[in-house]
């Protein structure tokens, strides 16, 4: 199932300790990064979109559990938490907003990052 | 099948990429039609087995060693085959990059084959960039899929202190399969593309110098913006003498041949 996540500029850090223990590894503490999209409110957000195994969908909406591999705990299970308090999961248009972590499931990523009313920033 | 393949060899001549390297120029050939050079992981350990499987690594085969990587898991391209039965990596228009590590040219000269299926023209994305931007780096380029948002075309610049920039024409609306070439020789104020086998543009001054140390992207601009939604079937990035027409017909059919555009 294709997931596509908005993420908002104050929660990338929470987020991004969401994704390691979401994910496989410490390279997923890039999961978001670069604030390339915005919503009608000039707020900036970055985006993240791949094929996601039932296990990440049951993981993120289940009780969280650190990683086997992250024997130092460099993951913050707390800010971890506090994504996970702040993710909406939804299978139709759902608007991003500043305060949340918005999932949309099905759609491929530019439809649903349009279906959160985001469009990209411009470059260049 | 089979005698369709054997004909398709003949008509190559035997041709390989790898003989555009073999002088020891520097660049990539990046080959999604060859199974055994593609990982699910960027360290390389778990092969791509399958279509649908996300893709880490994947292995340069020009020799120089290469590699175009990608360690987070949401950022990697899927392998997937199309109806003809050919491989390529899907990105997916939102995140999905990859990099290979500092290429140091040292030369002025540059070709750039890459088969490509671009499946939106209504935002503006780097389908290649060698460096993390040409906005603000010499010594580099750019192939840019679609042109701009809205503009069903392909672009190529090169750019020694100056940025050209060359432009298909708009008839390329997506979702279409091409085969994309990009030569630069910033000396000689030629800064060319042709599609799908034929000359298209050619533009001049691209200012002076040598293409820099840079990792190449794949994909996206630096990994932060401007992402590419298609397929990449093939890509060859060069450093090196100019090519002969007939060196760049023979790669350009050979990257139809994964490609399949014309």
């Amino acid at each position: 199932m294709r997931v596509t996540v908005s993420c908002p500029e104050a929660l990338i850090s929470d987020a991004n300790h969401l994704a390691q223990v979401l994910a496989f590894g410490p390279a997923d503490a890039m999961t978001y990064r670069g604030l390339s999209w915005r919503d009608a409110a000039g707020n900036l957000y970055a985006a993240a979109s791949f094929e996601a195994r039932d296990e990440w969908v049951i993981g993120a909406q289940s009780a969280l559990a650190r990683p086997a591999w992250d024997t130092e705990q460099a993951i913050s299970m707390a800010a971890a938490s506090r994504a996970q308090a702040a993710l909406v999961f939804a299978q139709e248009a759902t608007l991003a907003l500043p305060d949340k972590l918005t999932a949309i499931a099905g759609p491929d990523g530019p439809a649903a990052l349009a279906m959160m009313g985001l469009s990209p920033v411009e470059v260049e | 099948m089979f005698m369709q393949m054997a004909a398709r060899r003949r008509r190559m001549g035997g041709f390989s990429p790898l003989a555009l390297f073999a002088a020891g120029e520097p660049g990539a050939w990046l080959d999604p039609s060859d199974l055994t050079t593609l990982f699910q992981d960027d360290a390389g350990t778990t092969p791509v087995t399958a279509a649908g499987q996300s893709v880490g690594r994947i292995l340069d085969k020009s020799g120089r060693g290469n590699h175009a990587t990608q360690s987070v898991f949401a950022s990697r391209p899927i392998y997937q085959v199309d109806s003809g039965g050919r491989g390529y990596l899907s990105f997916d228009g939102t995140d999905d990059f990859m990099v290979t590590p500092t290429i140091t040219p040292g030369t002025d000269k540059v070709q750039v084959f890459a088969g490509v299926r671009k499946l939106s023209d209504a935002l503006q994305a780097i389908f290649l960039e060698f460096s993390p931007s040409t906005a603000t780096n010499n010594g580099t380029f750019r192939m840019t899929f679609p042109t701009n948002s809205g503009v069903a075309g392909y672009a190529w610049q090169s750019k020694g202190t100056v940025l050209s920039g060359v432009v298909s024409p708009t008839n390329y609306p997506a979702p279409i399969t091409t085969v994309v070439t990009g030569i630069g020789d910033i000396a000689a104020d030629n800064a060319t593309i042709r599609t799908d086998g034929v000359q298209a543009v050619v533009s001049t001054d691209q200012g002076t110098g040598n293409y820099l140390a840079y990792p190449m992207y794949i994909g996206m601009r630096g990994g932060t913006s401007l992402p590419f939604n298609g397929r990449l079937y093939g890509l060859i990035t060069r450093f090196g003498a100019n090519l002969t027409a007939d060196q760049i017909s023979q790669t350009e059919r050979w990257m139809n041949a994964r490609t399949g555009a014309f």
